[in-house]
């Protein structure tokens, strides 16, 4: 049912305003946000035009490209390795999930905590 | 004429890196100007002042509205739609300060359709026509392209694209006058070429073609592939692609691992086309499909064959087949030709005649730079800015 609704909601707003209603009502855990292609920026444009600051923004460049635009730090993946039980990672990415799902996944972190765009 | 110590802004949907004509244009203009660039790059450049620009995406039950607008002839809405998800971090305001500004996208104009600064539209494609082959292009981006070019291009008077078809396309479908500026590659990329001296396969016995270019389904480069099965075991074909589909990428190299004639390289930087190509004595471009733009428009990769001296092979490309009858620069057949004839073609040629072509041709090139027609492109921009 949860993943019927998940969905629904899906089908009717876009990925970024789904991301910032996660980030309103799951406060209690931490937000790993991975992707910093054109999904991640639009993403991380939409929180921070939002006052949702409440993440950590990781990818894989981020040792060798300065995303100096939103005073933010970008952190490596080898920050998924201290995702813990109740810390939720939002794939920011559309035509990379599956890349992206498995390297969560080699990291240690469970399918289940995984959101994804689709 | 040329222009110095000006601010320009060179626009472009897509990464700076990986755009020949906007990067062209920006490594002539930087150096006597202040050029700052917009592209879909999120991370700043060393010593360029840079912005970015993004598409936000929609849900799927948009994506259903917009379709359904197209369809029911509401292009207008959709058009409108389509131009606000358009998203950049320029400033407001700062576009007054540019003495130049050159869009290379037409789904940018958007952003500039109010800016009081003269503004230069260089469209790359006949966008109406970019992906013809593709119904769903067909059914929904074409009809909001075709919406642009009648309603957004006309505000911009000061228009330039690629080649001479391209430019009567435009003037027959939408009266619009563009001015023609090939792709021409700079003189410092020939010039490298030359310093590395052209390892010519004089030495070797075989012939090389070399065929480069990004992996897009609309390329139908699996025929290429297939001409190198007809090939006589004297010639090679080697293949030079940039993985842009990747499933397309993957198949293509599992059809290249099947033949013995062709091989599949890594795609080197832009500005090391021209001095890797060198290497080679053919540059072949084969078009199967006529539906698209490709029929005619003139891509960098003709005169980046040209630069380094290679002879020409090409088939499908009217305005290649133009530019290479009135020029001798090789064979050219203006229509999709079939594969075995055009294989038959290449297995008569001989070194003796290949060498000639590419003697012809170096010498040719030279006519064919960016620096000798960029005084003339902005004479007609200089024109048509002035009051």
């Amino acid at each position: 049912m949860i993943d019927l609704i998940k969905r629904f909601i899906l089908f009717v707003v876009p990925f970024r305003v789904y991301v910032a209603f996660y980030l309103r009502f799951r406060r209690w855990e931490k937000v790993y946000l991975y992707g910093a292609g054109a999904m991640g920026v639009e993403i991380i444009e939409f929180l921070q035009a939002h006052e949702c600051d409440d993440f950590i923004w990781i990818d894989i460049r981020a040792n060798h490209q300065p995303y100096q635009y939103w005073q933010r730090q970008v952190f490596p993946t080898t920050e998924l390795k201290n995702v813990a039980k109740n810390d939720v990672v939002v794939i920011c990415s559309e035509a990379m999930i599956t890349e992206m799902l498995n390297e969560c996944l080699r990291q240690g972190v469970r399918k289940e905590q995984v959101v994804v765009a689709i | 004429m040329s222009i110095k110590n000006k601010k320009v802004l060179i626009a472009f949907y897509d990464s700076f890196h990986t755009c020949p004509r906007p990067k062209r244009l920006f490594t002539y203009l930087s150096k006597h100007n202040e050029v700052d660039i917009l592209s879909k790059d999120f991370h700043p450049f060393p010593e360029i002042n840079h912005f970015f620009v993004l598409k936000r995406s929609v849900s799927k039950l948009m994506q259903y509205f917009l379709r359904i607008l197209v369809r029911f002839h509401l292009v207008g809405i959709a058009a409108r739609i389509e131009e606000k998800r358009i998203f950049s971090n320029l400033p407001p305001g700062c576009l007054r300060e540019y003495d130049y500004i050159f869009v290379h996208d037409i789904s940018l104009l958007c952003l500039f359709k109010h800016c009081p600064q003269p503004i230069v539209y260089d469209a790359r494609e006949f966008y109406p026509l970019m992906f013809a082959e593709d119904a769903s292009f067909r059914a929904y981006d074409a009809p909001i392209y075709d919406y642009w070019c009648r309603t957004l291009v006309p505000k911009f008077p000061c228009k330039i694209t690629v080649s001479e078809l391209v430019v009567k396309k435009y003037q027959e479908v939408y009266g619009a006058q563009f001015y023609n500026f090939p792709s021409f590659p700079l003189r410092s990329f020939l010039e490298k070429a030359g310093e590395t001296g052209i390892k010519t396969s004089d030495g070797c016995s075989k012939l090389r073609l070399i065929y480069h270019g990004a992996a897009h389904k609309d390329r139908n480069i699996e025929k290429l592939i297939e001409l190198g099965t007809y090939l006589s075991p004297g010639i090679e074909l080697h293949l030079m692609l940039k993985p842009y589909d990747r499933g397309y990428f993957k198949a293509l190299k599992s059809l290249v691992e099947k033949t013995s004639s062709v091989t599949l390289l890594p795609p080197v930087a832009f500005e090391d086309i021209i001095p890797f190509i060198a290497d080679y004595d053919i540059g072949i471009h084969l078009l199967e499909n006529q539906e698209n733009q490709h029929a005619i428009s003139l891509p960098n990769k003709f005169f980046e064959y040209l630069g380094a001296g290679l002879m020409l092979v090409t088939a499908g490309s009217k305005e290649m087949y133009n530019y290479v009858q009135k020029f001798n620069l090789g064979v050219a057949f203006d229509t999709e030709v079939d594969l075995k004839i055009l294989a038959e073609t290449i297995n008569k040629l001989d070194r003796v005649q290949v060498t000639k072509f590419r003697e012809h041709n170096k010498k040719c090139a030279e006519q064919f730079v960016f620096e000798r027609a960029a005084p003339a492109l902005f004479e007609y921009i200089d024109s048509l800015r002035k009051p």
